[in-house]
C-alpha cells in the first residue's frame, strides 16, 4: 500500500485523467479511514458491497490490481505487485 | 577390464527402458501414496514455511509460515486448523481459521471473521496448492499430478539418515524426504518458471498418523459455540476442475488467476461506496484511467 502511495504521489502531480481506487474488502470503515490518516494516504479508500466487486472482476487473492483505461477496457491485470507493469500503464 | 566395467555399469544404472514399478524411487513414491490413499484417518502437524520471488524483485523474499494440524476421517469428518501470518506484497495477512468437515459437507470455520481470501488459504488451495504430494492430497484421493522424473535424491547432512525423492514436473520441482519407516519428514516445492506465483515452500512434518482403525463419531465434534459456518461451495472453493491438473499446470494460471478478467476485456460497471459514504459507479469515471487496487487489513 505505501508503494502504491509513493507512485500516486509520483504520477499524480503530472496527470489529472488518472484515478487510483483502493478497493477495500471486509474491513470497518473505521479501520480503513485509521489507516488512511496515519499514513497520510491520498489516493481514494473504496469499500464495496459485501464482495460484489472483487467478484465483478474475478479477484481471488489480495493485492490483485487492475489498471481500466478511458475507454473502459481492461489494461493490466495482476496478483500481487509489479510496480513496473503498473507503472507504464499510469505514468505519462 | 573392460567387461566389468561394462558389468559394473549394468548393475549400477538399470536400463532406462524399465518398467516404472521397477524403478526403486517410483516404487517407493507409489507405496508411500497407495499408503496414505487407503488410510481411513489422517493426523497431521506440519508446519510450512514459503518464500516467493515477487515481480520486480531478485532475490527470495521469507513471505512467513503457516502451521497446519489436522485431524481428518473418511468419510470427511474431523477438523483442521491453519494458522500463521504471510506477508505478501508488502501486505501481512494474518490467517487463522479452522475447517471442519462433516460428511459430504466442508466448512470453513473462522473464529476471527478473517474469512481468508487469500490464494493459500482455500480448502481446494490446501489440497492442491504447495502442499502437494504430501498427505493430504494423496489421502483425499484427488489426482496427484503427472510427477515426468522421478528419482532418488543426492543425500545431504541435513537430512542424514533420509531417504530423500525428487519430483519434477515441466514447471515445479518437489523434494520429499522419508525415514526408515517410510514416514514422511520433509517435503519441499519450488517453481520452476520465473514467472510463476508460486511460493516456494518447505514443510517439515512433526507428526503425520495413519491410524488404523478409527472412531468416526469420535470426529464428529460439534461446531465450537461462537464461530461463524461459511459453506465453502457458495463460495467457489469446491468446484471440481475436469482438467487433470498437469494440464492446469502447463496453461501457466494459478487457480487465484483464473477468473480475473482479460486484459482488453469491458470492466464491469460495479459500483462503489466513497469513504463519505456515497454511492458511485465505475462508468462515471470514463475518460480517465484507473488504477483498482483490491486489499484489506484485517
Amino acid at each position: 500500500m505505501p508503494e502504491l502511495q509513493d507512485l500516486w504521489s509520483e504520477v499524480s502531480q503530472e496527470r489529472d485523467d488518472l484515478v487510483f481506487l483502493c478497493v477495500n474488502i471486509g474491513d470497518d470503515k473505521d479501520v480503513i479511514a485509521k489507516w488512511w490518516e496515519e499514513d497520510g494516504f491520498t489516493m481514494s479508500a473504496v469499500r464495496q458491497d459485501g464482495d460484489a466487486v472483487s467478484q465483478a472482476f474475478g479477484v481471488m487473492a489480495y493485492p490483485t490490481n487492475y489498471v481500466i483505461g478511458p475507454e473502459g477496457k481492461v489494461l493490466y491485470r495482476g496478483v500481487g505487485w509489479d510496480a513496473g507493469a503498473v507503472k507504464r500503464l499510469v505514468a505519462k | 577390464m573392460f567387461l566389468t566395467a561394462l558389468l559394473g555399469a549394468a548393475v549400477l544404472f538399470p536400463p532406462q527402458d524399465a518398467a516404472p514399478e521397477k524403478d526403486p524411487a517410483r516404487a517407493l513414491y507409489q507405496r508411500l501414496t497407495r499408503r496414505f490413499a487407503e488410510a481411513p484417518a489422517l493426523h497431521l502437524d506440519a508446519t510450512m514455511k514459503m518464500s516467493m520471488v515477487l515481480p520486480g524483485q531478485e532475490e527470495a523474499q521469507d513471505l512467513g509460515s503457516f502451521r497446519i494440524t489436522g485431524r481428518l476421517a473418511k468419510p470427511l469428518s474431523g477438523s483442521m486448523a491453519i494458522e500463521g501470518e504471510l506477508s505478501f506484497g508488502g501486505q501481512v495477512q494474518e490467517i487463522a481459521m479452522e475447517m471442519v468437515a462433516d460428511g459430504e459437507r466442508v466448512y470453513q470455520v473462522d473464529h476471527a471473521q478473517q474469512t481468508a481470501m487469500s490464494g493459500s488459504a482455500g480448502w481446494n488451495d490446501v489440497f492442491e496448492g504447495p502442499f502437494g504430494l504430501d498427505p493430504l492430497v494423496a489421502w483425499a484421493g484427488l489426482e496427484l499430478p503427472g510427477f515426468e522424473v522421478i528419482a532418488f535424491a543426492a543425500p545431504d547432512e541435513a537430512h542424514a539418515g533420509l531417504t530423500g525423492l525428487v519430483l519434477e514436473t515441466k514447471r515445479a520441482r518437489r523434494v520429499i524426504w522419508v525415514d526408515a519407516k517410510e514416514r514422511l519428514k520433509q517435503c519441499s516445492f519450488e517453481s520452476t518458471a520465473a514467472d510463476a506465483m508460486e511460493p516456494d515452500t518447505v514443510t517439515s512434518f512433526a507428526s503425520v498418523e495413519l491410524p488404523e482403525e478409527i472412531d468416526l463419531l469420535d470426529y464428529r465434534r460439534a461446531v465450537p459455540e461462537g464461530y461463524e459456518i461459511i459453506d465453502l461451495a457458495a463460495l467457489g472453493y469446491l468446484e471440481e476442475t475436469e482438467e487433470p491438473m498437469e494440464e492446469a499446470e502447463d496453461e501457466g494460471v494459478p487457480p487465484y488467476e483464473k477468473d480475473l478478467l482479460a486484459v482488453g476485456a469491458a470492466a464491469p460497471d460495479v459500483v462503489f461506496t466513497s469513504m463519505e459514504d456515497a454511492d458511485f459507479k465505475l462508468s462515471s469515471l470514463r475518460g480517465k484511467t484507473v488504477l483498482l487496487n483490491f486489499w484489506f487489513y484485517h
